[in-house]
């Protein structure tokens, strides 16, 4: 699948909560917990609805200093690991 | 369940390792000034002036901590005090550690809130969220900002046999065993039940009404399921108290718990503080139709004058017409800054709970109702007096000459004041 026209949202198996900027979700299917840095905790603020990886990068990169090749890799490498566990859905259709 | 934060993603990062202080000593007034000025969600500057300032001193963090966990206030106060200066690692890492613990129980505990909301809903029992996630979420914004220990949810009393049996082959087991039979009978006379989870380790409480019949106030439960919102939790929508109505309840609720944890005035002035978030017509209609206002307004003063939240001219009007409302504040502002839960003497219970009636019929509706449970005949009245079967009537007589003759007539004394003083 194409990162780049893929829609991305929060998967339904996992609540939230974002503690001043702290982000900690609870996968409620293996009952693990993540933090999230900053900048994935902007990220994860993003996709409560379904979002295309292009406008999740253009708002990364109009907030923080980062190139969009870097942008487009952390952003990706990070998405697919929240897929991996089930945190993240990706489709290349706006409702997934 | 497991409990780790992964740091294996690039933008994820592990959580920050354990640290321990030295042993607690006494809690001293700056800190409970420290305490106050954090536990808000937000600090204007004049707060933060004063928080810089009290920083300045020798601040006693063991005891600081220990207050805040003891009132439930620990992620306001680790907001508030992040990123400010004058605060050694130690005392913020200890914070830290146990403000993520919170956060972590937090979503656990939402998270089976959640899935009982959603079985309660499968098998067609109506639930609203009561204390807890949903107040975390409603008045905070996040599940994370508020400490709760267990669950609450309320439920129309005919569903609590059912709610309960639900429960129960989800794991839960009452804490007092009932048959249906009995617990019927119960639902007609209290207000809860508590079921515990023993893996889980989870209190759940099913309400079908907030007041006991030894509470100070009455409150209809239908009153609670007339004017429901949906909002959302995680995600998820429930049916909630209208904020106009819970700010009500926490009153009542603050009240008649002596306000002891300051978390329950945090909840009152974070509502307050949102501007247009209540319509404060519809909160004095209801109080007045509960007869509530001063209880309402004793929890609205003590928000305004220990945390600062600031009341609309209608209800500083009223609490100015108020003669008693300034002692009941004193009162519980003594009993709320003591480092230990103050035990009552005899009496003064009963005295504060008329106290927080404005209505001379209300006064005595509940001092009957007090005088009535403390002329019920125990065991020890018998032992104490061997009557024949047609003097049985006179041991009502001699309950209260003996409970003089235990207690002494002071606990009568302010029982009467109670009524007469208010």
């Amino acid at each position: 699948m194409d990162m780049n026209s893929s829609f991305v949202r929060r998967s339904t198996n996992q609540i939230a909560c974002d503690m001043g900027g702290e982000v900690v979700i609870l996968d409620l299917k293996s009952g693990t917990y993540y933090g999230l840095d900053v900048v994935a905790a902007r990220v994860w603020s993003l996709i409560e609805q379904p979002l295309p990886f292009s406008a999740i990068c253009d708002t990364i990169m109009s907030e923080y200093e980062v190139d969009a090749e870097t942008c487009g890799r952390d952003v990706s490498s990070f998405l697919d690991q929240m897929k991996a566990v089930g945190l993240v859905e990706i489709s290349n259709e706006a409702v997934c | 369940m497991q409990e780790c934060v992964r740091p294996t993603m690039p933008l994820i990062r592990p959580g920050v390792p354990g640290a321990q202080t030295s042993p607690s000593a006494r809690r001293t007034p700056s800190e409970f000034a420290l305490l106050l000025l954090c536990a808000r969600l937000r600090t204007d500057a004049f707060a933060k002036t004063q928080i810089e300032a009290l920083l300045q001193e020798h601040i006693d963090w063991d005891s600081l901590i220990t207050a805040a966990h003891k009132h439930r206030v620990l992620p306001l106060v680790y907001l508030t005090l992040r990123g400010m200066a004058g605060i050694p690692d130690v005392a913020m890492s200890r914070l830290r550690n146990a403000v993520q613990a919170n956060v972590r129980r937090n979503l656990f505990l939402t998270s089976e809130l959640l899935r009982v909301i959603e079985l309660f809903r499968k098998n067609g029992i109506p639930s609203i969220p009561y204390k807890g996630p949903a107040v975390a979420s409603l008045v905070y914004g996040d599940v994370s900002l508020r400490q709760f220990a267990d669950l609450d949810v309320i439920v129309p009393s005919n569903s609590v046999v059912l709610a309960k049996a639900l429960l129960v082959e989800r794991g839960y087991r009452a804490e007092k065993p009932l048959s249906d039979d009995e617990l019927a009978a119960f639902v007609a006379t209290e207000k809860d039940i508590t079921l515990l989870h023993d893996s889980l380790g989870i209190n759940l409480e099913i309400h079908w009404g907030v007041v006991s019949d030894s509470d100070p106030i009455h409150v209809d439960p239908a009153f609670l399921w007339e004017n429901l919102r949906t909002h959302t939790i995680a995600g998820r929508p429930v049916q909630t108290l209208r904020l106009e109505d819970l700010l009500l309840i926490l009153c009542i609720h603050g009240a008649k718990h002596r306000w002891e944890r300051l978390v329950w005035l945090c909840d009152v002035a974070e509502i307050v503080r949102t501007p247009g978030w209540v319509d404060w017509n519809v909160v004095l209609r209801n109080a007045r139709r509960l007869g509530s206002g001063r209880i309402l307004f004793l929890g609205l003063a003590l928000a305004s004058d220990l945390l600062g939240a600031e009341l609309p001219p209608i209800v500083l009007r009223a609490i100015a017409a108020d003669s008693v409302l300034n002692a009941l504040v004193t009162q519980v502002k003594g009993w709320l800054l003591s480092e230990q839960t103050v035990p009552l003497d005899l009496g003064e219970r009963e005295r504060y709970f008329m106290r927080l009636r404005e209505h001379s019929a209300d006064r005595l509706r509940l001092a009957i109702k007090q005088a009535k449970s403390y002329l019920a005949l125990t065991v020890r009245d018998s032992e104490a007096l061997s009557l024949p079967g047609f003097l049985e009537w006179s041991r009502y007589v001699v309950r209260p000459i003996r409970l003089a003759g235990q207690y002494g007539i002071t606990p009568f004394i302010r029982f009467f004041k109670g009524i007469f003083q208010s």
